[in-house]
């Protein structure tokens, strides 16, 4: 009788752990970490992939060898058309490695939660920098809030110093944005596009906009004689400026050799060369806690900004 | 490989020409290099320059691109792109200096990064706002500047400066180097033209020195060649020294010489040697030349021949005739063909003489040459052929047959006067016809055209009679009947070169053949098909049933009356009787139905597709319109009946005997169920049974027949009043011996009455009793009872018969009594009649058998004047018994008396029926009480 009872379950067991075996190997599977490395780039000029290439080829081509030393393999460069495009790829561990500006790196990681930056860049000279908010120096406006009712020139959608964080700036301190228009008469910040940061010069200069917002690095970058008919009426808290992030999936090991790499490279001479080549990086650093308290503000800010959604 | 004497000269021309050229360019090439590498610099910045003055051209003609390119980005304010533009005008032009200034005049971009005089004011030219493009040159400075916009909407302006120094300077320089180099080239260019002609003219004269020896010796002994050639001296050798066209020409020429000595050689022989006559005369009838056989023809040599004319050599008509003939083709100026007519030793000779003119260079003809054939047996020949010919069309023409020939093609070559007749086809229109066309023949019955076998008789050279029952269309359409037959023409070598169509009209003769064949196959009283057609059609109908599963029926018609009509009205009677009997029957039956006559008054009909009861339906019609029908002749009328058998023919009818005899055996159950009536043959019916079992008495009977099988048996017949009587009665009986069993009559009459056979019986019985009797003793007082059948009385020979047997035995008529039954003597009352009246003339008795069977029996008495009654033994054998049974044999026996004749009693098989039998006056009597028939052998009274 006993033996008769034992043996019904042990068959219910042995049916039960059939029952469960494809759930229970597809949980397995799905916790084995990725060993090969997919780099993705957002390609800012649409249509010329020629520029990526030109910007990371060399980069890339320097860790794929360094990493293949190691029997890391990589996977062929990614490029993505914009931010969302680049966010499926991370949901698909299409891409487990990519460089971007603050905003970017944060607006994948709060829609992701797959990816968190791990390291810093040094990039055109700058290892933070800062968005500043400029008008003509005989120009009325003094504050952030005088600009309303008033025109402000941003870059581009996709920067974060020239477009991204000014507007969170200046949705932080209550001032209503909205495009330009034909007519434009209500009390919020009129902004357009000007495409580049020196066409945003030149339409504060040339009265074409009241304001216009970029980088500190492209402010001290202008000529003394247009500077000097300008005037910084505010400037954001400091930003890192280039960050890298990797996936939550990308095994350990891969993940740890590849920083190590990166945090070395400025001191290879082929690895200077290949950081300064269009990409204009020159050193890696670890994110430190400071840097990490600078990521919680600006992404408690664009949010709060609803600018990052 | 051999070089030819032009590539010789041409390769040897070449070579000293490209080698002065070679030396003269490479002198020029000295002095161009020298001074080049002089100028070298000099020239590389003029070119350069030079390209600076195209790019301009290029600004210019572009201007428009320009304005149009910064059109956008100066009215987007964008200064990046107006820079990028500038970036990139720069790259291709020597631009010093290119500023966007706003429509004030006020510089907004220099397209530099520093872009150092922004906001600088400039004044705009007043010849710029006029117009939208301007271009200014000085010393140093292109400018071109143009408007961003238009007049109208105008956006700013763009000054180009280009530096124009540089350039002028560089052509100023290139112009003053080029003028120096071209003078040093032309000094150069003077003193290679004149190496190069002192070059040549050395040239030409080694080049005229090889050329004379080269090429005007061998023309010289070629020209002397030639002059020897044209004298006749064909056999002169010219030296061929090269292998160039030169000496090919001489090779040419030496075999030329030597063919041509050759053919002359060639011609001269058939001239001589010909058989026919060759002569050539000058336009005056002079002879120039003539055969061997022309000179042993006429007797006259070469030598003495020229000179002379016709006139000197034959007669004068002769020689105005071939006069005459020649100058009709010297006139004609065309080869022509005449026929001439010479004396010769053995006779005058035909000849057929072609006659040509010859001709010189210029195309005048100079002489006349005639080349003659004698056709003397030709001609021979040509009239035997004629006279064959004339003889032959004679004979083709003198037949009674249609003849056509034709070529191996079929094209007809000659047609006869019969088959121009037969055909319709005139001869001028036959000739060269197709015979397909000319003789079309069809098939008399399908109407189906039927190919003539020509290509078949000439592939395999063989006689072919044709087709039967063919009809042949004439050309107007008529058709006639024919038979006919094609033959192939044999050449002497046995190759066939065409056929000979041979075919006669047979339309009347088969129009009889047809005759013959419907009276072969049809009845003439009634024009129905008979018996033998009937019997074919049959046996179609079987065939048919058998392959297609089909049913047929026959119907076996027996009149009832027939034999009455005919006896009683006669033979025409009878006869018209059948044939409205027979458009009766027609009009019950079917179209397509097969009605025949199968003798006497029997009628058969063939129902095609036809199930049986359908048949049987067909079958009472006919009855009934018989009944209903009235056969008047004078003054009787005759009601007639008829017995229909019927028999059907499926897949189980074995064969034609078995539906014959099975129509005829249902007629004859129609007739024996008590006529009238129909009757289908049933193989399971009783009767049905029984008469084929008659049936199967035909072959016995023959056999007993052909083996003497029959035997004669004896029974006494004594007298039972006058027992003293000195006669003594004899009935002989027939038997039939089977190995050792003896058959009774009474199992083989009724197949032989059937079969016809009895007539033959009753001769062989009557044969064989006389005999018998001849063999006995000579007591007199013996009668001897012979049976007739109701056919043999019938039988018109048999009184001849018995006649001719009783001389021939001797017989005394009084021995003998003829006993016919009472059934067959009323059957055929008259022949019985007509038979006893006869019979008893002569002295032989007749008895009376059966006697009381028959319904009527007294009644017929009267009417047959017979000596005995021999009283049915169905009565006798209970007249002991059955009072009724005595009362009929007391009638008998007293009619009989009381008509003077005496009465025989039959089956008396004891004492008692004996002694009833004397009382009753019975005279005799028979039986087994009295006597069991025995071998009449073995019989002994």
């Amino acid at each position: 009788m006993l033996a008769r009872i034992c043996r019904r379950w042990l068959l219910l067991t042995f049916y039960f752990f059939l029952l469960f075996l494809p759930t229970l190997f597809g949980t397995l599977h799905a916790k084995e970490k990725t060993t090969q490395i997919k780099f993705g780039v957002i390609n800012k000029r649409q249509n010329h992939p020629d520029v990526v290439f030109q910007q990371y080829g060399k980069f890339y081509a320097y860790l794929t060898r360094r990493l293949a030393e190691q029997d890391i393999d990589t996977a062929p460069l990614i490029i993505t058309q914009n931010v969302q495009e680049m966010e499926n790829a991370v949901r698909t561990n299409t891409v487990n490695m990519f460089m971007e500006g603050l905003m970017p790196s944060l607006a994948l990681k709060y829609n992701t939660k797959l990816v968190n930056p791990s390291l810093l860049a040094w990039r055109k000279g700058q290892r933070q920098y800062y968005s500043v908010f400029f008008v003509r120096r005989d120009s009325s406006i003094a504050t952030l809030v005088d600009l309303r009712s008033h025109s402000i020139a941003f870059e581009k959608p996709g920067s974060t110093s020239a477009f991204q964080v000014p507007l969170a700036i200046l949705r932080q301190q209550n001032i209503t944005t909205s495009p330009a228009r034909f007519i434009n008469n209500d009390s919020s910040v009129h902004y357009q596009f000007a495409g580049t940061e020196l066409n945003q010069v030149y339409w504060v200069l040339r009265r074409k906009t009241n304001a216009a917002a970029f980088n500190d690095g492209d402010w001290n970058r202008l000529p003394e004689h247009i500077r000097k008919d300008l005037q910084i009426i505010y400037q954001s808290k400091p930003m890192v400026r280039w960050l890298v992030s990797f996936h939550q999936d990308l095994k350990p090991s891969t993940k740890a050799a590849v920083v190590k790499i990166l945090l070395h490279m400025h001191e290879d001479p082929q690895g200077i060369a290949a950081m300064q080549s269009k990409f204009r990086i020159s050193r890696f650093e670890n994110l430190n806690k400071k840097d990490q308290a600078n990521l919680d503000y600006w992404q408690k800010v664009l949010i709060n900004s609803e600018v990052l959604q | 490989v051999k070089l030819r004497l032009a590539t010789k000269y041409t390769l040897c021309i070449s070579l000293l020409l490209i080698l002065v050229v070679s030396l003269v360019l490479l002198g020029l090439a000295a002095l161009g290099k020298h001074h080049l590498d002089q100028f070298r610099s000099e020239l590389t910045q003029a070119l350069t320059t030079a390209k600076t003055i195209d790019n301009e051209r290029v600004l210019q003609a572009n201007a428009k691109y320009l304005h149009r390119r910064l059109f956008n980005p100066m009215y987007n304010l964008d200064i990046s792109s107006l820079n990028e533009e500038i970036k990139l005008v720069r790259q291709l032009l020597p631009v010093t200096e290119f500023l966007i200034l706003d429509r004030q005049g006020t510089i907004l971009t220099d397209g530099t990064k520093e872009n150092k005089r922004y906001g600088e004011a400039l004044s705009i030219p007043n010849l710029l706002k006029q117009q939208t493009t301007q271009f200014l040159e000085n010393k140093n400075t292109l400018k071109l500047n143009l408007i961003i916009g238009s007049k109208d909407f105008l956006l700013g302006y763009a000054l180009i400066s280009l530096n124009n120094q540089a350039l002028l300077d560089s052509i100023g320089i290139l112009n003053k180097d080029m003028s120096r180099m071209n003078d040093r080239l032309l000094h150069s260019l003077l003193l290679a033209f004149l190496g190069t002609m002192i070059l040549t003219i050395l040239l030409g004269v080694l080049l005229s020195r090889s050329l004379s020896r080269f090429l005007s010796r061998p023309l010289t002994e070629m020209s002397k060649a030639a002059e020897r050639y044209a004298q006749g001296q064909l056999t002169y050798p010219l030296p061929v020294r090269t292998e160039d066209e030169l000496g090919e020409l001489a090779y040419s020429l030496n075999k030329m010489a030597a063919d041509l000595h050759k053919s002359e050689g060639q011609i001269r022989a058939i001239v001589n040697n010909s058989t026919t006559v060759i002569n050539i005369k000058d336009r005056n009838g002079r002879y120039l030349l003539i055969n061997k056989r022309f000179q042993e023809l006429f007797l006259i040599g070469q030598t003495c021949i020229k000179g002379k004319t016709d006139y000197d050599l034959f007669s004068e008509q002769t020689a105005a005739l071939l006069q005459r003939n020649d100058q009709t083709v010297l006139a004609s100026n065309l080869p022509m063909q005449f026929e001439e007519s010479f004396i010769q030793n053995d006779g005058q000779h035909t000849y057929i003489s072609d006659k040509f003119p010859l001709y010189l260079a210029d195309g005048t003809a100079y002489a006349i040459c005639s080349i003659s054939t004698d056709i003397t047996q030709r001609k021979n020949w040509e009239n035997q052929l004629r006279k064959s010919e004339e003889n032959l069309s004679t004979t083709l023409n003198s037949i009674g047959d249609g003849v056509i020939t034709t070529d191996a093609d079929g094209v007809i070559t000659r047609i006869n006067p019969v088959a121009v007749e037969l055909t319709g086809w005139a001869t001028e229109d036959a000739v060269g016809q197709s015979i397909h066309k000319v003789v079309q023949i069809i098939d008399e019955t399908s109407h189906i055209a039927i190919p003539l076998p020509v290509e078949r008789c000439i592939e395999e050279g063989i006689v072919i009679g044709l087709a039967n029952h063919t009809l042949l269309i004439r050309r107007d359409g008529k058709k006639i009947a024919i038979e006919d037959s094609m033959a192939p023409i044999r050449h002497e070598k046995n190759d066939i070169s065409g056929i000979v169509l041979v075919f006669h009209d047979v339309t009347k003769a088969r129009h009889l053949a047809a005759k013959l064949s419907y009276q072969a196959s049809h009845d003439a009283l009634t024009g129905l098909i008979n018996r033998h057609e009937f019997a074919h059609r049959i046996e179609a109908a079987q065939r048919n049933a058998k392959d297609r599963n089909s049913q047929h029926v026959m119907l076996y018609i027996d009149l009832d009356q027939f034999k009455i009509v005919n006896d009683t009205s006669g033979h025409v009677a009878g006869d018209e009787l059948l044939k409205q009997i027979a458009s009766l029957l027609k009009e019950s039956l079917r179209e397509g139905d097969t009605l025949a006559r199968l003798g006497g008054d029997e009628f058969g009909v063939l129902l095609e597709n036809c199930p049986l009861e359908k048949a049987a339906k067909i079958a009472e019609q006919i009855r009934l319109k018989l009944m209903e029908f009235h056969f008047i002749w004078q003054d009787l009328s005759f009601n007639i009946n008829c017995s229909i058998g019927i028999a059907p023919i499926n897949q189980t009818s074995s064969n034609l005997s078995e539906v014959l005899s099975a129509a005829d055996l249902a007629c004859i159950a129609a007739k024996d169920g008590g006529r009238n009536r129909i009757h289908i043959a049933d193989t399971h019916d009783q009767g049905f049974i029984q008469r084929k079992g008659e049936m199967r008495w035909l072959p016995r009977l023959q056999n007993a027949f052909k083996n003497d099988n029959f035997h004669l048996y004896a029974q006494k017949i004594i007298a039972c009043t006058d027992k003293s009587h000195p006669i003594k009665h004899i009935e002989l009986l027939l038997r039939l011996q089977e190995n050792d069993l003896i058959i009774p009559p009474g199992a083989f009459i009724p197949a032989a009455e059937r079969y016809n056979f009895m007539p033959q019986i009753d001769n062989w019985v009557i044969s064989r009793v006389f005999s018998y009797i001849q063999q006995q003793s000579t007591d007199e007082n013996i009668k001897y009872a012979i049976n007739l059948s109701g056919a043999s009385i019938s039988d018109p020979t048999l009184v001849k018969y018995i006649f001719s047997q009783s001389d021939k035995f001797k017989i005394a008529p009084e021995k003998i009594c003829f006993e016919i039954t009472e059934t067959a003597a009323i059957a055929n009352l008259t022949n019985a009649s007509n038979l006893i009246k006869i019979l008893k003339s002569e002295g032989f008795s007749f008895a009376l058998d059966d006697f009381g069977s028959g319904l009527s029996s007294f009644a017929y008495l009267k009417n047959l004047p017979v000596d005995y009654l021999k009283i049915d033994g169905m009565f006798v054998k209970d007249i002991v018994n059955d009072p009724l049974d005595y009362t009929m044999v007391k009638s008998i026996n007293d009619i009989g008396h009381s008509m003077g004749i005496k009465t025989i009693a039959e089956y008396v098989e004891n004492a008692e029926i004996l002694d009833q039998l004397t009382i009753l006056g019975v005279d005799y009597a028979q039986g087994f009480y009295i006597h069991k028939p025995e071998p009449i052998r073995n019989f002994d009274f």
